[in-house]
C-alpha cells in the first residue's frame, strides 16, 4: 500500500507572502489549512497548536510537547511534533487510529504543521492530554509502586488489551517504558493508560535495560522494529519495576546491564531477591525469558491472564567457559560478552584472532560443532579481509542472535533502514553504512541464521538489490536509494529539505515551491536525494525520464526535470506552483537552446516570458519538450547544414580561383576573341563575296 | 621501355593527304594564301596557351582579308604568275596584314576585358555566400557550419 494511502490528512499551512489565500493541493489524501495569515498553527481545520504554551514535562526525547485544543473536544490536548529524525512511525498512525482500548493514548489528529517560529516544517500529532501520574515520572529514582494483587487489573491487563488490538492491526508497540505508562484513576485504584508509540521508531526510544539482551546490543536506531514478544519482554520489566517500585538496573551503564542479564539473566536481574507470588513469577519468567524461542506469546500470557496454569519458564542457559578469556585485562566467560568487547576494541581484537591461543580456548571450552563450523568458515572467508571485517564476522560467529557489529555500528538487518534514515537526517558519516551493506554483513548474519528467520531469502534479496544500487553512481540510485528502498516511512532527507517535512512527491513539489521563493535557493531544483525519493516512493513519476536527468547535457536534464515536476503536478493534482514555474524559466536556456532555430527559440522564449507566474509546469514543458517542433527544427537544421556545406564548397572554389587573379577569365576570353574574331570574319567575307559577285552581275 | 610514338589516326592523315594534293592541284592560290597569311601562321606558332585560340582568332580576320586578293586572282584566270604580281602588290599585303592586325588587337584586349568581368562576378558571389552563411550561422548558431557537436546550437 503507498504511502499517501496510509497516510491520513496531512496538513501544512502555506502562506502567501502578503497572506492571502493558501495553495491546495486536492483530492490526493493532503489538505492544506488555510490559516488566514495570522500565525495560528493547525493541523486540519479544527486542531489548534499553541507553540507559547510547551508542555515540558511532557516533551520525551527529541519529541516537543504543547497544548493543543480541537474545535469539537473539551479541554485541552497534547500535541507532539517530530522532527526528520528518529522515524516518526508515519504508516503506522491508520492502524493506531483503529485501536478503540481506552487504555492507549487516543490520536485525534496527525499532519505536518508549519513551525513558523523556526521558520521549517514538523510532524504533529494530537492526542488527548494524558493523566498527570505516570508509572515512573521521567528521572526519578522512585515508580509507583503497584501491589501485587493490583497489578494485574491496573497494568498487565490493560496492557494485554492494548497489545492484543495493536497485534491484529499489526503493530509493535515498541515503547514500554515507565515514563510512557500513565495511570489513571484515583490512588490505589489506578489503571495504566499506554503512551502513544508513534514519534519514533519502535524500541528507538527504549533505554538497553528496557530490551531483550540481544536487541540491547544494538545502537537505539538500528533495534529493528521489534516483535510481540519483545513488546511483552518490555511489559515485564516495566511490571517488575512496578511491584519493586524502582528500577534495579536504573543507574548502570548500558554495558553493565547487558552484562549482569548474560550473567544472571533478566528475570533475576529484575526481580533479585524479591518476594512475589507465584502467579507473577510464572508471568516474568514467561515474559523475561531470554530465550526468544521459549520467551512467552501473547497467546501464553493471555492464557495466563485467563487464569490458565502454564509449564514454568527455566531461564536458559548460556554457554559459560570452564577457565575465562583475559582480553583486555578483563576476563570473560561467555561468548557474547566477548563479542561486545572485541566489537568495541578493533585493533586489540584482530591482533588476538592472529594469535593460536585464542582458538585453543574456544576449543577447550565450549564443545560445540556450530561454534566450530562458523569460526572455521571466518578463517576460510575472511583470510586477507580488512579488520574492521574479520572483527565484525567473528562477532557475528561468536554471538549469532546479535546484532551485526561493523565499526562504531550495531545493527539488526530490519533495523538498518531507521538506522541508516537516521544518521542522514542527522548528518553523520553513512560511509560506514555504505561498507556495512557492501561488505555483505547482513547476508551474512542472515545466512548463519536461515534456519531460524522467517523471511530469510527476502532479507537476503533486499540487500542484494541495495548493494546493487549502491555501486551505480548515478542519480537516483546509490545509498540514497537504499535508505528509501529499507525505510518505507522516512521523509526525503534532502539536506535542501532541512526546513520540510517531505512526505510525498506532492510534497516535493510544493516543498520546492517554498525554497523557490528564498533568496538564495540552490543552483539546482533536484539533488541525489529528491530523485531517489521520488523514484523509490513514486517510480512512474520519474524513472521514464531518468534517461534526461542523469545525461551529461544540460538541456536533457532540463528537460527530465520539468517532465518529472509537470507529472507530479498532474498526479498530485498541485495548484499552480508560481515561484517553481518562475525557477524552472530562470534555468530553462539550455532546454530552450537545444531548439537549432534562432527563430524558434525567440518564439519559444517569448511564450516562455508569458508563462513568469503562471506555476504552470504543464505549459512550460509543452515548449521545451514538443515533439512537433522539435522534429520540424531538426529538418530544417539538416537542410541549413546541407546548404552551408555547398556553400562553403563554392566560396572554396571561387577563392581558389580568384587567387590567380592574373589569369582567371582569360582562357574564357581567348575563346570569345576567338570566337568575335570569327564571326566578323564570315560577316566580312560574306560581304566582300556579295559585292564582288553584285559587280560583276 | 620507351613509349611508342603516338599514331596519327586515318582521317587526318587523309584529311592532310587531302589538302596536300589541293595545294598541288591549286598551287597559284596556294602560294596567294602562304603569302597573304603569313602572320596567322606566326600566331598559331607562336601560341603556348593550351586552348591554342590565337591562330583561328588572327587567322579568321587574316582570311577575310586575304579574300579580295583570291577573288582577284580567281578574275585574272589563277596562274601562277598573276599570284606572284597579286603578292607583290602592297595593297593586297596591306589589306591580308591589317585584318590580321585587326584579329591580333581582338586576341589582346578582348581576354583581359572577360577576365575582368568575371572576377568582378566571382566576388560578387562570394560576397553572396559569406552573407548567406552568415545568416545560417546566426540562425542555427555555430553547430550548422559541421564544426561543433549538434548538441548545443544556441549555446
Amino acid at each position: 500500500m503507498a504511502l499517501r494511502d496510509i497516510l491520513p490528512k496531512i496538513n501544512r499551512d502555506y502562506m502567501e507572502p502578503h497572506g492571502g489565500g493558501a495553495r491546495q493541493a486536492a483530492d490526493d489524501g493532503y489538505y492544506v489549512t488555510n490559516t488566514g495569515g495570522d500565525n495560528r498553527v493547525m493541523i486540519g481545520h479544527d486542531v489548534e497548536i499553541f507553540p507559547n504554551k510547551p508542555l515540558e514535562a511532557l516533551a520525551s526525547f527529541e519529541t516537543r510537547a504543547f497544548e493543543a485544543r480541537d474545535a469539537h473536544e473539551a479541554g485541552p490536548q497534547l500535541a507532539l511534533l517530530c522532527g526528520r529524525s528518529r522515524g516518526p512511525r508515519i504508516t503506522a498512525i491508520g492502524s493506531y487510529r483503529n485501536v478503540k482500548s481506552p487504555h492507549l493514548l487516543k490520536l485525534r489528529a496527525a499532519g505536518v504543521v508549519n513551525w513558523q517560529s523556526e521558520g521549517r516544517e514538523l510532524f504533529g500529532l494530537v492526542f488527548d492530554m494524558p493523566p498527570k501520574k505516570r508509572l515512573m515520572q521521567p528521572g526519578a529514582q522512585k515508580a509507583l509502586q503497584v501491589s501485587d494483587d493490583r497489578i494485574i487489573p491496573a497494568l498487565i491487563e490493560p496492557a494485554l488489551a492494548v497489545l492484543t488490538e495493536l497485534h491484529a492491526n499489526d503493530i509493535v508497540y515498541g515503547a514500554f517504558s515507565p515514563d510512557n505508562i500513565f495511570m489513571a484513576g484515583a490512588d490505589g485504584a489506578e489503571v495504566a493508560i499506554l503512551g502513544e508509540c508513534l514519534t519514533s521508531a519502535g524500541s528507538f526510544r527504549l533505554d538497553p535495560s528496557f530490551e531483550t539482551i540481544e536487541r540491547s546490543m544494538a545502537q537505539a536506531s538500528g533495534r529493528g522494529p521489534g516483535s510481540v514478544k519483545t513488546d511483552l519482554y518490555s511489559l515485564g520489566i516495566c511490571v517488575a519495576i512496578a511491584l519493586r517500585g524502582f528500577n534495579p538496573l536504573a543507574g548502570k551503564t548500558a554495558q553493565r546491564v547487558i552484562e549482569d542479564k548474560i550473567e544472571h539473566g533478566s528475570y533475576a536481574c529484575m526481580v533479585g531477591s524479591e518476594r512475589l507470588s507465584s502467579h507473577m513469577i510464572e508471568f516474568l519468567r514467561g515474559v523475561l525469558h531470554d530465550d526468544e524461542t521459549a520467551r512467552w506469546t501473547l497467546d501464553d500470557a493471555l492464557r495466563w491472564l485467563e487464569g490458565r496454569r502454564l509449564s514454568a519458564k527455566q531461564p536458559g542457559i548460556s554457554m559459560t567457559a570452564a577457565r575465562p578469556f583475559v582480553f583486555r585485562d578483563r576476563k570473560f566467560w561467555n561468548l557474547r560478552s566477548l563479542a561486545m568487547a572485541f566489537a568495541a576494541h578493533i585493533s586489540d581484537a584482530a591482533a588476538v584472532f592472529e594469535k593460536d591461543h585464542f582458538d585453543l580456548w574456544l576449543k577447550r571450552n565450549f564443545e560445540d560443532r556450530d561454534l566450530e563450523d562458523r569460526i572455521k568458515k571466518c578463517w576460510e572467508k575472511e583470510e586477507g579481509s580488512l579488520r574492521e571485517r574479520v572483527v565484525a564476522s567473528f562477532c557475528m560467529a561468536l554471538d549469532p542472535v546479535g546484532p551485526v557489529r561493523y565499526k562504531h555500528l550495531s545493527i539488526f538487518p530490519l533495523g538498518f533502514g531507521t538506522a541508516l534514515a537516521d544518521a542522514m537526517a542527522r548528518d553523520e558519516d553513512v560511509q560506514p553504512y555504505a561498507e556495512m551493506i557492501s561488505l555483505q554483513l547482513f547476508s551474512n548474519w542472515v545466512n548463519q541464521r536461515f534456519d531460524e528467520i522467517s523471511d530469510a531469502s527476502m532479507l537476503i534479496t533486499l540487500f542484494e538489490k541495495c548493494r546493487n544500487f549502491m555501486a551505480q553512481k548515478m542519480q537516483g540510485y546509490g545509498i540514497e536509494r537504499a535508505v528509501y528502498i529499507l525505510n518505507k516511512e522516512t521523509v526525503c532527507l534532502s539536506p535542501a529539505l532541512r526546513d520540510y517535512y517531505v512526505l510525498s512527491p506532492g510534497h516535493l513539489l510544493l516543498a520546492l515551491e517554498g525554497i523557490a521563493r528564498r533568496p538564495n535557493r540552490p543552483d539546482h531544483i533536484f539533488d541525489r536525494h529528491m530523485v531517489a525519493f521520488i523514484s523509490v516512493r513514486e517510480p512512474k513519476m520519474i524513472d521514464p525520464h531518468l534517461g534526461h536527468l542523469i545525461s551529461q547535457d544540460r538541456s536533457y536534464q532540463l528537460i527530465g526535470m520539468v517532465r518529472t515536476l509537470a507529472a507530479i503536478q498532474r498526479r498530485f493534482q498541485i495548484a499552480p506552483v508560481p515561484a517553481l514555474g518562475n525557477w524552472v524559466i530562470s534555468q530553462i536556456d539550455p532546454a530552450v537552446n537545444r531548439y537549432h532555430d534562432a527563430d524558434i527559440r525567440k518564439a519559444v522564449k517569448e511564450k516562455i516570458s508569458t508563462l513568469q507566474d503562471s506555476g504552470n509546469l504543464m505549459a512550460i514543458l509543452e515548449l521545451i519538450d514538443n515533439p512537433a517542433w522539435v522534429q520540424e527544427d531538426l529538418q530544417r537544421f539538416a537542410i541549413a547544414r546541407r546548404e552551408y556545406a555547398l556553400l562553403s564548397r563554392e566560396g572554396g572554389v571561387l577563392t581558389a580561383q580568384l587567387q590567380r587573379k592574373n589569369v582567371y577569365g582569360m582562357g574564357t576570353g581567348r575563346q570569345v576573341a576567338m570566337l568575335a574574331s570569327s564571326v566578323l570574319g564570315v560577316i566580312w567575307i560574306m560581304m566582300i563575296v556579295f559585292l564582288h559577285f553584285s559587280e560583276i552581275w | 621501355m620507351a613509349a611508342s610514338p603516338k599514331k596519327t589516326p586515318f582521317s587526318v592523315r587523309l584529311a592532310v593527304l587531302c589538302l596536300i594534293l589541293v595545294a598541288v592541284v591549286f598551287f597559284p592560290m596556294t602560294v596567294l594564301f602562304c603569302g597573304c597569311m603569313l602572320p596567322s601562321f606566326v600566331a598559331a606558332i607562336v601560341d603556348r596557351h593550351p586552348q591554342k585560340t590565337a591562330g583561328i582568332t588572327i587567322g579568321a580576320l587574316n582570311l577575310a582579308g586575304t579574300v579580295p586578293a583570291w577573288l582577284e586572282l580567281v578574275r585574272l584566270g589563277a596562274g601562277i604568275e598573276h599570284a606572284i604580281t597579286l603578292l607583290l602588290q602592297p595593297r593586297i599585303l596591306l589589306m591580308a596584314y591589317a585584318a590580321a592586325a585587326l584579329g591580333w588587337a581582338l586576341y589582346f584586349y578582348i581576354p583581359p576585358l572577360i577576365a575582368a568581368m568575371l572576377v568582378r562576378k566571382a566576388e560578387k558571389r562570394l560576397k553572396e555566400i559569406e552573407k548567406r552563411q552568415a545568416e545560417l550561422t546566426r540562425k542555427f548558431g555555430a553547430a550548422v557550419t559541421g564544426a561543433e557537436a549538434q548538441g548545443v546550437p544556441g549555446a
